[in-house]
């Protein structure tokens, strides 16, 4: 679903990304972790055409990202912190995004709004919605249309434990419908949960890229956390 | 060209409802009613709105725009993630700031000035057009400073000295080149030097308008010399048009470049 070769990016003289070689499988959860700085950020924001990169290369479905973007259709996003427009109401935020998406059905609106609980808040402003509803707010908006990539950064920050529950399980539907995830989280035990690969990334290279119970078993260890703790003090 | 018309679109609404412009056109109402009300002499009238049109609503289009580019600059990201082009968004971005600016000016300061039938329109005319240049200028200024500054503060304090410098300290240097060039034949560069900064250029071009032009000492007589009423508005039209385009073009580069 998608290919990186050799990506690498720079501000300055800080180098973020130094030769990023991945692969996002199709239909499967992949999680990057990493220390802060670390840079996953950077790397999903050159996914997503945020950030120019200096060198490499992103494929998406044999859609190169440099070149092009409309690939951004078969992609939906989800930012760590969603800051709307405080005069608008969140249903016209919604229709925005509609509206922007070159004719996409939003499919699964009516959907989202009944597991989210979000009817109530429809009509108010953005400015009267609070951090959490603010945060399903773009869950909504990142699974408005049945894309092929999802893009979530920190999905589960901010949001209540119903909430949290109801965002993993709408993961876990949409991977087996066939999309694919890139779910960047600082959180092992909850990426255990529900993932099924694992990008560590550390100073802008990728140290861990395997399927999740094939590193645990490797490891010789529990659970996730430990196991990448493991790992990384023999690194050291 | 759909596309960006979606987006003005949402972008005026949100302007539009935000507490702080609807404050400030009331505000302009109160001021310009009070203003023909205790004046009532046209001349008079306009000096006095002269100010508030082409110092004070630059200074508010510049660090509104600026403050409002920042706080949206999240958001500015999520449409980015779109299959929009960068070029569509910033055009938006920028008619979605200036138009609820010009509807402020024409309803804040245009609809007093017609309703007390004390200037002639055509005056009216030019003086708003005038303004909303002004404020296209300012805030294609904020475009350029938010697209090249990352950090709020030092964007803010930035935005502030440039409207510092066109609305006072530029003012303080052509009076101090005057007066120690004052042995000199320098009407022509105090002309080019007027002609540049376009909140000078705007202040002249209405005084010559109107019997004021006295008031503008050197300055208008040499104005009235070299440049005739009808010269005079299309110079300051195509400078103005020039101080617009080239912030907003350097900006449109930069945003189209830009790492978010």
């Amino acid at each position: 679903m998608v290919t990186i070769k050799d990506l690498y990016k720079s501000y300055g003289k800080l180098e973020v990304l130094k030769g990023i070689n991945l692969s996002f499988e199709r239909g499967k959860i992949t999680a990057i972790v990493g220390p802060n700085g670390s840079g996953k950020t950077t790397l999903m924001k050159c996914i997503l055409g945020l950030v120019h990169f200096n060198k490499g290369k992103i494929l998406i479905d044999s859609n190169d990202v440099s070149s092009n973007f409309n690939y951004r259709e078969l992609i939906g996003y989800m930012p760590q912190i969603g800051r709307y427009p405080e005069n608008l109401k969140a249903i016209e935020i919604i229709k925005l995004i509609i509206e922007l998406s070159n004719n996409r059905k939003p499919v699964n609106l009516d959907y989202l709004i009944d597991l989210f609980n979000f009817q109530p808040h429809l009509n108010k402003f953005v400015k009267n919605l609070s951090g959490g509803t603010i945060q399903k707010l773009s869950a909504i908006l990142a699974f408005l249309f049945d894309s092929k990539l999802y893009i979530l950064d920190e999905p589960t920050a901010g949001l209540d434990p119903i909430a949290t529950v109801d965002i993993k399980n709408l993961i876990t539907k949409k991977r087996e419908e066939g999309a694919t995830f890139a779910v960047v989280s600082h959180q092992l035990t909850e990426v255990e949960s529900f993932a099924d690969n694992l990008v560590f990334i550390l100073e802008g290279k990728i140290v861990i890229d395997s399927p999740i119970k094939d590193f645990i078993t490797t490891t010789g260890k529990q659970n996730l956390e430990e196991a990448v703790i493991d790992f990384l003090k023999v690194q050291n | 060209m759909e596309t960006l018309y979606k987006i003005t679109k949402f972008q005026i609404q949100n302007i539009i409802r935000s507490n702080w412009i609807i404050i400030y056109t009331f505000g302009l109402i109160l001021t310009t009613s009070l203003i023909i009300y205790f004046t009532n002499d046209s001349s008079k009238v306009i000096v006095s709105l002269m100010t508030i049109m082409f110092i004070l609503n630059p200074l508010i289009g510049i660090l509104f725009g600026s403050i409002y580019l920042y706080n949206s600059r999240e958001f500015i990201e999520l449409v980015l993630t779109q299959p929009i082009k960068r070029s569509t968004l910033y055009s938006g971005l920028f008619l979605g700031l200036v138009i609820p600016f010009i509807l402020v000016t024409i309803v804040g300061v245009g609809l007093p000035l017609a309703a007390s039938n004390l200037i002639e329109p055509d005056l009216i005319g030019n003086l708003l057009s005038t303004s909303i240049l002004l404020v296209c200028i300012f805030v294609s200024i904020a475009f350029l400073i938010t697209t090249f500054i990352v950090e709020r503060s030092a964007g803010l304090g930035i935005a502030f000295i440039i409207w510092l410098f066109l609305c006072w300290i530029y003012d303080g240097f052509l009076l101090f080149f005057s007066y120690a060039f004052q042995d000199y034949p320098i009407e022509r560069i105090i002309l080019a030097l007027t002609i540049i900064n376009p909140i000078d250029l705007a202040r002249i071009n209405i005084l010559l308008r109107f019997e004021a032009a006295a008031m503008l000492g050197i300055t208008g007589a040499v104005f009235q010399d070299f440049i005739s009423a009808s010269l005079g508005k299309v110079i300051t039209f195509a400078v103005h048009l020039i101080w617009i385009f080239i912030p907003f073009s350097i900006g449109y580069f930069r945003f189209k470049k830009k790492d978010f």
